[in-house]
């Protein structure tokens, strides 16, 4: 399926969030011009980004019992994080850098809580220590939802270099590896959720732009 | 003081507490002295000790003290924005500054020279922050821990380390023993 992507920039936000408080501003840079968004529950204004494939997500998400998620922004999961800032059965905290995100989750982990981490397959080149040194030796279940850039429907070509090397680090960590490139392939989400859980390991859930665009 | 003398005078203030330990020479400093199920030791990952104490913090209502080091924090330097803008009442992050990368042969750090651990911490927005020598660690930490407030302690010590064994104890029964306080 091909695609043409609705925004051509990047987006990205700060984290103004405060515990105990459910408002995230964050910037979105779409086309020309900065608009400064508020989450609707907490400001009653905005415009609303998430599809319904983003909402299934979260809620598969929640019905398995997740309940704190960090994240670093994609554009393909800008809709997930925006829900993911609207459940108040999530605690979402975002991370500057994705191996941190995991130090975080493994922390929330041994808490009592059950984490996830929402990221760009990019990312892969930044954790592959802390995946194998923590997550790994430790034995601690992590969904990785991971947005699959550089696929085929790609506008930003240095994307695809990461591409090619995703599948061959989750492959060499031994990381069970799952990948969605159709909305009806979604259906495996609960499963693969509780995989994780079962296996008490990292598993990588790889969104292609084929599952977004088809799924908007 | 080295570090070593700063946890001796530590050890009966975090010794009931749930403790993340920095990697290398810290942890194994602190397994040799006062082995407790309600430590958790870094085994391999450099940076994280502060995140792994942020995140178990917000999970639960414990008290939490993380035992980072100058050279870690360097590392994984975003960390401080992400507890600066996620505080939590319960934790403590008490930065064990030796100006070194103690582990590896006590090489120099940025935090030895120019960089200011303790600023750079408020300008990520941590809101309690302090610089103290090593003889008045102990003290803020006890302080740090009675309180409702997250604070953040950048303990000024000399380089150096005392030689201790490796940790041999199995990572899940580290993570397991530790799993069992948190619930306790
Ligand atoms: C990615 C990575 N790079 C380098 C190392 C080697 N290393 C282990 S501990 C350490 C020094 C940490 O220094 P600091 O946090 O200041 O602790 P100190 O020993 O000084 O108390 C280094 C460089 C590592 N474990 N991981
Ligand atoms: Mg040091």
């Amino acid at each position: 399926m091909r695609i043409a992507w609705a925004f051509s920039l990047d987006n990205w936000r700060h984290p103004l969030r405060h515990s105990g408080c459910t408002g995230v501003r964050f910037c979105v840079q779409s086309g020309e011009r900065w608009r400064v968004r508020a989450v609707r529950a907490k400001r009653g204004m905005g415009e609303e980004m998430a599809t319904d494939m983003d909402h299934q997500i979260v809620k598969d998400l929640t019905a398995a019992g997740i309940d704190y998620i960090t994240s670093v922004p994609c554009k393909q999961l800008a809709g997930v994080i925006e829900v993911l800032d609207e459940t108040p059965a999530i605690m979402h905290m975002p991370s500057n850098k994705e191996d941190e995100g995991m130090g975080l989750c493994a922390g929330a982990f041994m808490g009592g809580m059950k984490p996830a981490i929402v990221m760009q397959n990019t990312a892969l080149g930044v954790v592959v220590n802390t995946l194998a040194t923590l997550i790994q030796f430790y034995q601690i279940p992590l969904p990785m939802l991971i947005s699959y850039r550089g696929e085929v429907g790609e506008p930003v070509a240095c994307q695809v270099e990461m591409a090619l090397h995703t599948k061959a680090i989750l492959n060499q960590l031994h990381i069970p590896t799952y990948h969605f490139h159709k909305p009806e392939d979604v259906a495996e989400l609960p499963g693969i959720l509780k995989y994780a859980q079962m296996a008490s390991k990292p598993v990588a859930i790889l969104c292609d732009a084929s599952f977004w665009r088809a799924s908007a | 003081m080295i570090r070593n003398d700063v946890l001796q005078t530590l050890k009966p203030i975090i010794s009931e507490h749930l403790v993340v330990c920095n990697i290398g020479a810290p942890s194994q400093e602190l397994h040799a002295m006062d082995d407790q199920p309600s430590n958790f030791y870094m085994l391999g990952t450099m940076g994280l000790a502060s995140s792994i104490g942020l995140g178990l913090a917000a999970a639960q209502d414990k008290p939490v003290v993380a035992i980072d080091g100058d050279g870690s924090v360097l590392t994984n330097l975003g960390t401080l924005a992400t507890i600066g803008n996620n505080p939590q009442g319960n934790f403590t992050l008490l930065i064990i500054d030796n100006g070194s990368y103690g582990s590896t042969g006590d090489q120099p750090t940025y935090a030895g020279m120019k960089t200011d651990l303790a600023a750079v911490a408020r300008a990520c927005g941590a809101e309690n922050v302090q610089t103290v020598s090593a003889e008045d660690t102990a003290e803020a930490v006890k302080t740090a821990i009675a309180s409702d407030e997250m604070t953040i302690i950048v303990s000024k010590c000399e380089s150096g380390n005392v030689k201790v064994p490796v940790i041999r104890t199995n990572p899940i029964v580290i993570r397991e023993r530790f799993m069992e306080e948190v619930r306790r």
